[in-house]
C-alpha cells in the first residue's frame, strides 16, 4: 500500500495523485504540443531520386523514361529525407536536370502524348494563347505555387521563340517544359514559412507551402490540384480543412506509396539495390533476392500501419509476413503463392518473428561472406533505437580471427573484441544484441550451426538476459527506446531535419502521443501534422544556417538559372 | 549451322534416358488414385551420379538376392562385385557400361542428369508420411513423384532447397507403405516405376521393377543415399526402336549393349530381362504447393 505522509491511499488515490503530481511538474500535459516549439531554422530541400520521379510521373504519366542517379541522395542522421535540407547540386547535377528535363520535355511532346498537357489546337506555330493554356497549370502544379506573370509570360515568349526558329509550335513548347523542370522550384521545395506570421508574429508556412509538405511527407511527390486549389483560396491551413485533406491524403493508395518510402529510408532499402554477397557462401543469393527482400519488409510495413492499423511495435515481433516463391525457399517454409507475394504465418513453431528476421535486414547488416553481429547490434541501436554508437577508435585493429579448433563460431571469434577493454565497451553494446540473430546466416538462412558447432543465440539488452532471437525482438519492441525512436524518426521526417536540444518538450509530446494511440502510427502522424510543429516554421537568419562540410563526392551548392534554348541537349 | 548429331553422339543421351527410367518414375495408379500433395517431409533429388565400380567393389545394390558368378546362369553369368564393406551379391552391370558410353560420347553422362535436374525435367521428389522418431521408426510411408516448375539454382550449381513445386499428376507416385528406417537411414524396395519420358521430343513409356531406395536423413531436412534397380531392356530396346531420325546404327549398338550387359530376372530361356544400376544422390528439403494447381487457377 501506497503512503501519502502517513496517510495510506488506495490505488485510485494513488493514480489521481500522481497524475496531478505529473501536471504540477508540467509532464502530464500531453494533449496539447508546446504551442511555441523550437524547429530549426527552414532550409531548401532537394527532392530526392524517388521525388524527381514521383513528380515527372505525377505530371505528366507513368510510362515515360525518367532518367535516374542525376545526382546523389544524402543521407544525414540515417534518412535521405534529412539530408535533402543539405544536399547541394553539384555543376554535373546541373547538366544531368538539364538533360533530363529535356528527355522528359521531348516524350512529353510525342504525338501519343501531348495531349496530356496540351488541350487546345494551335492556330499557328507561333500561338500565345494556346502555349499560356498549356504552361500555366504545368508550372502550378510542378512549382507547386502560384505562378506570377511575368514568370508565365518568359516561359510563353521561350515557348514562341523557340517555336518560331524551329518552325513547330510542339517543338517551342518542348523548351519551355524543359525550362519548368529545370526551375529550382521544382528541384528543391521551397518551404521558408516567412510568408504568413500568426497572430502572435509566429511564422507559418503558408498553404502552398503546407500542401508541398503534406505532399511530400504522405505522398513522396508533389501535391495535387485539390491541395492546390486549396492552397491558392488560402483555405489549406484552417484546422477544419486540413483535417480533412489529411484523411484523404491517408486514406489515399498515394500515402501507402509515401511512408513505404519513408520505412525505406529509415531501413537503408535501397542499399538492397546493391547488395554483394559471395555466391558460393550464399547459395540463395540472386539478382532477385534483394528486391524481394524489401517487399517483404515494405508490406509488412504496410499490413501493420494501413490495413490493420496495429500497433507499430509487433513489426518486431509479429508471427506473419509476406512471401513470394523466392523468399519462401530461402525461409525453407512452403511458398503461400506461386506468383507475387501473399501473406504467410510462420505459426507457433515458426523460427521467425518480425521485421529482425527479414532476409532485408540480416542481409544489408552482415559481411559480404559472413553474418556480422556487430552490423547488426549497431543497426538495432542506431536505427532503431535513436541511440549514437561511437565508430572504431583509430588505428584499432577490427579484424576477426578465422575460424579455429577452439573458436568455431563468430560468438567465439567475436570474444576478442568483446574482452578487450579498448573495444569491449561499445561492442558489448553491439555484439551482444546482434549475436541475438546468429541463428542467420549472412542473407538471412535459418542455421542451428556455425563451422558445425551449435550457435547459442543468447544475448544482453540493457541489462536482461535473453535466450534467442524471439525473445530479444520481444526486449527490443517493449523498450520505450523503441517507441521513442520511432517517434523520432517520424519527427525527423516530418521536419525535414534531425532533431535539436531544445526541442526535447516537442519529442516528448509527440511520444505521449503515440502511447495515447497505442502505439499506432496514422493518427499519431496525423497528430503531429496538425500540430505547430509541423505548420510553425523556425526563424530564418539572415546569415543562413551553419555551412556543412560537403562529405566526400558531394560538390558545393551551385545556383540554378532556368536554362534558354541552345544549351547543350 | 550445326552438324546433325552422329550415332556416337546420341548413343550415350539415349541410354541415359533409358537408365533415368527408375527416376523418371510413375506407378500407373489412376489419377483418382493419387495422395499427391503435401508430405510430412518432402525432399527434392539436386543430384545424382551413377554408382561405379572399381576393382571390383561398388556402392551398389543386391538386387536380385543371390551372388553370382560367372558360372552362373541365373545372373545370365555375370559375376557380381562386393559392396563397400564387402558384402557379397551387389549388381551393378551398367558400370561396366559408363566408361565406354563415356568414350563413345566424349563427355561424362552425370552433367546430363544436372542439367535435366536443374532445367525442372528431372525433379524427383522423395516423400515421407507418418514419421514418428527421425532416427528409428519401424513404418514411413514413402512415396516418389515426380516434381513440376522450373526449379531456382543456387550458386554451387544445384537446385537450392527449400522451394516449392507442383506435382506432376500425370506421372503420379510410387509408393511403399511401410519403409523402415533405422538409425537414421530410411530403405523402401519392391516399388516398380513406369516414366513418361521424352527423349529427342518424343516420348516414351519406361519400365523399372523392384526398385530400392535408401536414404540417410541428415540433420537442418538433408538427404543422401541410393537409388536403385533394373532396367527392362526389352522396354529400352522397343523405345529406341520407335524413335524416329535415330537411323539402324545406334538401335544396334543399343540392343548389344544391353543383351551384353543385363544380368536380372532371366527368362525361359536364360536369358536376363533386365539390367542393373545405382545413383548416388543427394536431396533437399521441398514443398508441394497446398493448393492443386488446377484450384490455384480458379
Amino acid at each position: 500500500m501506497l503512503a501519502f505522509g502517513s496517510i495510506p491511499i488506495g490505488p485510485f488515490r494513488a493514480a489521481l495523485l500522481l497524475c496531478l503530481l505529473l501536471a504540477l511538474a508540467g509532464c502530464g500535459a500531453g494533449q496539447a504540443p508546446p504551442s511555441h516549439p523550437e524547429l530549426p531554422e527552414p532550409a531548401l530541400r532537394r527532392l530526392t531520386e524517388a521525388q524527381y520521379i514521383n513528380a515527372i510521373e505525377d505530371l505528366f504519366g507513368a510510362d515515360l523514361f525518367v532518367p535516374a542517379g542525376i545526382e546523389p541522395d544524402l543521407r544525414v542522421r540515417g534518412l535521405y529525407s534529412v539530408g535533402a535540407s543539405l544536399a547541394a547540386i553539384s555543376p554535373r547535377g546541373v547538366e544531368g536536370f538539364e538533360r533530363a528535363s529535356y528527355t522528359v520535355a521531348a516524350q512529353v511532346m510525342e504525338v501519343d502524348r501531348r495531349e496530356r498537357v496540351v488541350s487546345c489546337t494551335p492556330d499557328a506555330i507561333v500561338d500565345p494563347d494556346c502555349a499560356r493554356a498549356a504552361l500555366a497549370p504545368l508550372a502550378r502544379r510542378a512549382w507547386r505555387r502560384t505562378v506570377d506573370e511575368d514568370e508565365l509570360e518568359q516561359l510563353i515568349e521561350l515557348a514562341g521563340a523557340s517555336a518560331q526558329a524551329l518552325g513547330d509550335f510542339y517543338q517551342g513548347l518542348e523548351f519551355a517544359l524543359a525550362t519548368v523542370l529545370q526551375y529550382p522550384d521544382f528541384l528543391y521545395r521551397v518551404e521558408l514559412g516567412n510568408s504568413v506570421a500568426g497572430d502572435d508574429g509566429t511564422p507559418l508556412f503558408d498553404d502552398f507551402e503546407l500542401a508541398s509538405r503534406l505532399s511530400f511527407l504522405l505522398w513522396n511527390s508533389i501535391p495535387d490540384e485539390e491541395l492546390l486549389d486549396l492552397a491558392e483560396r488560402g483555405e489549406l491551413s484552417q484546422d477544419l480543412v486540413l483535417d480533412q485533406q489529411l484523411d484523404r491524403m491517408l486514406s489515399s493508395e498515394r500515402a501507402r506509396k509515401g511512408l513505404r518510402a519513408w520505412f525505406a529510408d529509415l531501413l537503408h532499402l535501397a542499399d538492397l539495390d546493391e547488395l554483394y554477397k559471395d555466391s558460393v557462401t550464399f547459395v540463395h543469393m540472386s539478382d532477385t533476392l534483394g528486391a524481394s527482400a524489401r517487399e517483404e519488409t515494405l508490406l509488412l510495413f504496410e499490413d501493420i500501419v494501413f490495413d490493420q492499423d496495429r500497433d507499430l511495435r509487433e513489426i518486431l515481433t509479429t508471427r506473419e509476413t509476406f512471401l513470394n516463391r523466392e523468399l519462401a525457399t530461402l525461409y525453407a517454409v512452403q511458398a503461400p503463392v506461386r506468383e507475387g507475394f501473399a501473406p504467410y504465418d510462420f505459426g507457433a513453431e515458426g523460427q521467425r518473428r518480425g521485421l529482425l528476421n527479414h532476409a532485408s535486414l540480416l542481409t544489408l547488416n552482415s559481411h559480404p561472406a559472413s553474418s556480422s553481429p556487430t552490423l547488426r547490434g549497431l543497426f538495432i541501436r542506431e536505427v532503431l533505437l535513436c541511440q549514437v554508437m561511437p565508430g572504431a577508435p583509430a588505428g584499432v585493429d577490427t579484424s576477426i580471427p578465422p575460424p579455429s579448433e577452439v573458436a568455431r563460431t563468430l560468438r567465439d571469434r567475436v570474444q576478442q573484441h568483446l574482452t578487450d577493454p579498448a573495444c569491449g565497451g561499445c561492442h558489448r553494446m553491439m555484439d551482444l544484441l546482434g549475436l541475438g540473430l546468429e541463428n542467420f546466416d549472412g542473407i538471412g538462412v535459418y542455421r542451428s550451426q556455425d563451422n558445425g558447432a551449435d550457435i547459442d543465440a543468447s544475448g544482453e539488452f540493457e541489462e536482461t538476459e535473453f535466450a534467442n532471437h524471439i525473445e530479444m525482438a520481444e526486449l527490443v519492441a517493449q523498450s520505450e527506446d523503441f517507441s521513442d525512436c520511432m517517434t523520432t524518426q517520424v519527427f525527423r521526417a516530418a521536419l525535414g531535419q534531425a532533431e535539436e536540444p531544445g526541442q526535447n518538450a516537442s519529442l516528448d509530446w509527440l511520444q505521449e502521443r503515440f502511447a495515447a494511440h497505442d502505439y499506432r502510427l496514422l493518427p499519431t502522424l496525423k497528430d503531429l501534422l496538425m500540430s505547430p510543429l509541423f505548420r510553425q516554421a523556425g526563424e530564418l537568419h539572415p546569415a543562413g544556417p551553419e555551412p556543412v562540410p560537403p562529405e566526400p563526392g558531394i560538390a558545393p551548392a551551385v545556383g540554378l538559372e532556368p536554362q534558354l534554348p541552345g544549351g547543350s541537349r | 549451322m550445326t552438324a546433325p548429331p552422329t550415332a556416337r553422339d546420341l548413343l550415350p543421351r539415349i541410354l541415359v534416358a533409358a537408365l533415368l527410367a527408375p527416376l523418371l518414375c510413375s506407378c500407373g495408379a489412376s489419377e483418382d488414385e493419387l495422395s499427391l500433395g503435401p508430405a510430412d517431409e518432402l525432399a527434392v533429388l539436386r543430384e545424382m551420379v551413377f554408382v561405379r565400380e572399381e576393382d571390383g567393389v561398388s556402392d551398389a545394390f543386391d538386387l536380385d538376392g543371390r551372388v553370382s558368378t560367372d558360372t552362373d546362369a541365373e545372373g545370365c553369368y555375370h559375376e557380381d562385385v562386393v559392396g563397400l564393406d564387402g558384402e557379397p551379391g551387389i549388381d551393378n552391370t551398367f558400370a561396366n557400361v559408363l566408361p565406354a558410353l563415356e568414350v563413345a560420347g566424349g563427355a561424362a553422362l552425370e552433367p546430363l542428369i544436372q542439367a535435366s535436374i536443374n532445367d525442372g525435367r528431372l525433379l524427383l521428389m522423395i516423400g515421407l508420411d507418418g514419421i514418428d522418431d527421425r532416427r528409428n521408426d519401424d513404418c514411413v510411408r514413402l512415396r516418389i513423384s515426380r516434381g513440376m516448375g522450373a526449379p531456382a539454382v543456387g550458386g554451387d550449381g544445384l537446385i537450392l532447397p527449400g522451394q516449392t513445386f507442383d506435382p506432376d499428376p500425370q506421372r503420379g507416385e510410387s509408393v511403399v507403405e511401410c519403409a523402415e528406417l533405422s538409425g537414421g537411414v530410411l530403405r523402401g524396395s519392391s516399388f516398380s516405376l513406369r516414366l513418361e519420358l521424352n527423349i529427342f521430343d518424343e516420348y516414351i513409356d519406361l519400365t523399372l521393377l523392384d526398385g530400392v531406395l535408401e536414404m540417410e536423413l541428415l540433420p537442418e531436412r538433408g538427404y543422401i543415399g541410393r537409388i536403385g534397380g533394373g532396367v527392362s531392356i526389352q522396354e529400352v530396346k522397343d523405345n529406341v526402336a520407335s524413335l524416329d531420325g535415330i537411323g539402324d546404327e545406334i538401335p544396334a549398338m543399343i540392343d548389344s549393349i544391353l543383351e551384353l550387359n543385363a544380368d536380372l530376372v532371366p527368362d525361359d530361356w536364360g536369358n536376363c530381362t533386365q539390367m542393373s544400376v545405382t545413383f548416388h544422390f543427394t536431396a533437399a528439403s521441398a514443398f508441394y504447393f497446398a493448393e492443386p494447381v488446377s484450384a490455384a487457377a480458379r
